[in-house]
């Protein structure tokens, strides 16, 4: 029921396979601790795949939000990959389609954020 | 004054402070059969009678009691009861009260021709049975020998538990104490908890009769102390001058002229009870140590490792107990914060819907926790002019709950600017500058006037359903972000109009979002399809319609959301 994250190296971005619930608790702290941690550690760019998770609640996405700013606070970048279509809709009742890039193929995510500068 | 004690004996709560020490004396009042409260004799002297009017600290609804019956006073030590002038007399005991009599434990207190009603006199009944228990303790330390000291322990378990429930902590801690010092025949004790760094610190200091040492002043033998952590094991020195141990010229050993210590790790039950029978073994949370000391040669020098290995346990077994005492307080008092805090929040919601002739409207707020972190609101702003709103904070308890009581003090600045743009611009830069980034509320909020044109901004909301002409359509989509998540968010609300007998139902994710035991969610078109067969009639009926769907549809399973509704229905101007 709760969340799992998996994370992978790609050259110098990590890609964060989260799967199960991102709900308030346990797994918007295991989120914000992972991005935390690999950021001190120096790591600036992010893919998170989004594809198993099954449901998102507010603090999940209010979580997602944070992970976004401390991101980009420190110049780095992260993208959204395989959002269901439960997750979109809630992406695009916040409007937050507009804020992040989202992606369907994981080597595309990656192309973007070896493309440069982070803003896409 | 008066009256204020009086309420405090209605709540039964709050610790009173005394000038001249009074024990704990409780009333058990039992008013018919298979009735009985219990009240705190909170001060003397302490009046009985019927009535609440303040005067009583103890009211009895009865008209056979005299409005002043009977009255309480303790003095020189001793409760006494006094005749105030109940109706055919006050009885202890069934003896008339003639004179202030003596009134002690178990006593029973009667009136006149009111015999369902009697009161028990209560000191301490706890310490009554403590003591009961201390005496059993005594009679059995002169018994024989063997393991007297272990049944002697045993005792000292079910009198600390007994004292534990009522006792403040260092007296429950003082009076283990005493029994260890009176056990193994030391001078002094002192306890040393373990705090959040495994630092031992002095916690409460006895010597022998049972007298208090402030903490500081006993200077423990710290080689003692290092011998039985290092060795997770009682130390025993039983005489210092005669030893040739490391102990003998330590610096406080010589300085207070000891001459016998012991020193007894204490470690969390769950661990001290898979010990093994040589040794307590290593790796367990330290909770503190228990030290003794004393001057008389050679003492000590019948302790066996098995009363030392005895006291450890209880000892543990008392600061444990006495842990989760003062957990369950803190629990209970944070329980009661919470229940404040909801009082405050269901304050915070509107409490009569109905101010305009234009519209009918009803709304609910159902949190499934203590607080909630949703809100809806309804301000009038003039006779032809109202504004709505309904607003889920992210995240769920007592944070949320904060957000949420900030929403309600920011929305009601719309009576000073009917502007939503405005306000909810404002709104969004004060909230992002006052939380963190994940701190956000999603937000639909309008304001109708009485011919039917409004405006509307949702903020990250669902689209509120609209019934009109018996179609459903939910045509207010968001296009603005959550309100306190981006600084340099846009705001713009968007005209509309609502035509005559249009309905509006706005709802947080609590409804659309409930589950059933399978997983699956009411969703949007069961929603939807409620609104179309009952929209028709009293927004209330609509109201009531849609919980008890979502209701008969997440049967038994949990809910994790509040839900909340907040229903319109613009009914038009009304003929001057």
């Amino acid at each position: 029921m709760s969340l799992s994250i998996n994370t992978r190296n790609s050259d110098d971005i990590l890609i964060l396979i989260l799967s199960g619930r991102l709900t308030l608790g346990e797994p918007t702290k295991l989120l914000r601790e992972t991005v935390r941690n690999s950021a001190t550690e120096g790591t600036s760019k992010f893919v998170v795949d989004l594809g198993d998770v099954s449901y998102i609640d507010s603090a999940g996405l209010g979580e997602l939000i944070a992970t976004y700013t401390t991101i980009r606070n420190k110049q780095g970048d992260v993208k959204l990959l395989n959002l269901t279509s439960k997750a979109k809709d809630l992406l695009q009742m916040t409007k937050l389609l507009t804020v992040f890039d989202t992606y369907d193929d994981e080597a595309a995510a990656i192309a973007a954020l070896k493309g440069g500068a982070a803003g896409a | 004054m008066a009256q204020d004690s009086g309420q405090r004996l209605a709540n039964d709560s709050g610790p009173t402070t005394f000038t001249t020490p009074m024990p704990d004396a409780f009333l058990e009042v039992i008013e018919e059969v298979g009735t009985t409260r219990t009240v705190h004799v909170t001060e003397s002297p302490f009046r009985i009678g019927r009535g609440g009017d303040g005067k009583n600290h103890l009211a009895l609804d009865d008209a056979r009691i005299s409005r002043q019956s009977a009255l309480l006073v303790f003095e020189k030590g001793e409760f006494q009861l006094q005749d105030l002038g109940q109706r055919r007399g006050l009885f202890l005991n069934g003896a008339k009260v003639e004179a202030p009599a003596l009134v002690k434990e178990g006593d029973m207190i009667t009136f006149g021709n009111a015999e369902t009603i009697s009161l028990v006199f209560r000191t301490g009944l706890k310490n009554e049975s403590l003591s009961n228990l201390l005496s059993r303790l005594d009679q059995s330390s002169v018994a024989e020998s063997g393991d007297r000291d272990l049944r002697q322990l045993s005792l000292l378990l079910e009198a600390t538990a007994l004292l534990q429930a009522h006792m403040p902590f260092e007296e429950v801690l003082g009076a283990m104490m005493d029994r260890a010092i009176t056990i193994i025949e030391a001078d002094r004790g002192l306890l040393l908890e373990a705090d959040a760094e495994g630092k031992l610190q002095p916690l409460v200091a006895r010597r022998q009769g049972g007298f208090n040492l402030p903490p500081a002043s006993v200077a423990p033998s710290q080689t003692a102390i290092e011998h039985a952590l290092s060795d997770h094991r009682g130390f025993i020195e039983r005489d210092v001058n005669l030893a040739d141990g490391s102990l003998k010229h330590t610096e406080s050993i010589v300085n207070q002229q000891l001459r016998a210590v012991v020193a007894i790790p204490l470690y969390s039950l769950a661990r001290m009870q898979s010990m093994d029978s040589t040794s307590i073994s290593s790796g367990g949370s330290l909770l503190g140590l228990l030290y003794m000391d004393s001057r008389r040669p050679a003492a000590f020098s019948g302790l066996g490792k098995q009363i030392l290995d005895a006291l450890a346990i209880e000892a543990a077994s008392v600061i444990d107990n006495a842990r989760m005492v003062k957990l369950e307080r803190e629990r209970r008092r944070m329980e009661q914060d919470l229940s404040i805090a909801r009082e405050i929040q269901q304050r915070l919601l509107p409490r009569d819907l109905k101010q305009a002739d234009f519209f009918e409207v009803t709304g609910i707020n159902a949190s499934c926790y203590s607080v909630g972190g949703d809100y809806f609101d309804l301000v009038s702003l003039g006779p032809k002019r109202s504004a709505f709103v309904i607003a889920d904070v992210a995240g769920k308890g007592l944070s949320a709950a904060l957000l949420t009581a900030m929403m309600q003090g920011g929305f009601s600045g719309i009576t000073l600017a009917p502007d939503p743009t405005r306000l909810v611009t404002h709104f969004n830069r004060y909230i992002w500058g006052r939380s963190e980034p994940n701190r956000y509320a999603t937000v639909f909020m309008g304001v109708l006037d009485a011919d039917g044109s409004c405006e509307f901004i949702n903020a990250g909301h669902h689209s509120p359903v609209l019934l009109r002409d018996g179609v459903v359509t939910t045509p207010f989509e968001a296009d603005c972000f959550p309100i306190g998540m981006f600084a340099d968010a846009e705001y713009n609300a968007q005209p509309s109009r609502l035509e005559r007998g249009d309905v509006l139902v706005m709802f947080t994710d609590g409804i659309n979002e409930a589950v059933n035991a399978r997983g699956d969610e009411f969703g949007m078109e069961r929603l939807e399809e409620v609104v179309k067969d009952k929209g028709n009639g009293s927004v209330e009926d609509l109201q009531a319609a849609i919980l008890s769907a979502v209701e008969e549809f997440s049967k038994g399973a949990p809910q994790a959301d509040d839900m909340t509704l907040l229903i319109l229905r613009y009914v038009g101007e009304q003929a001057e």
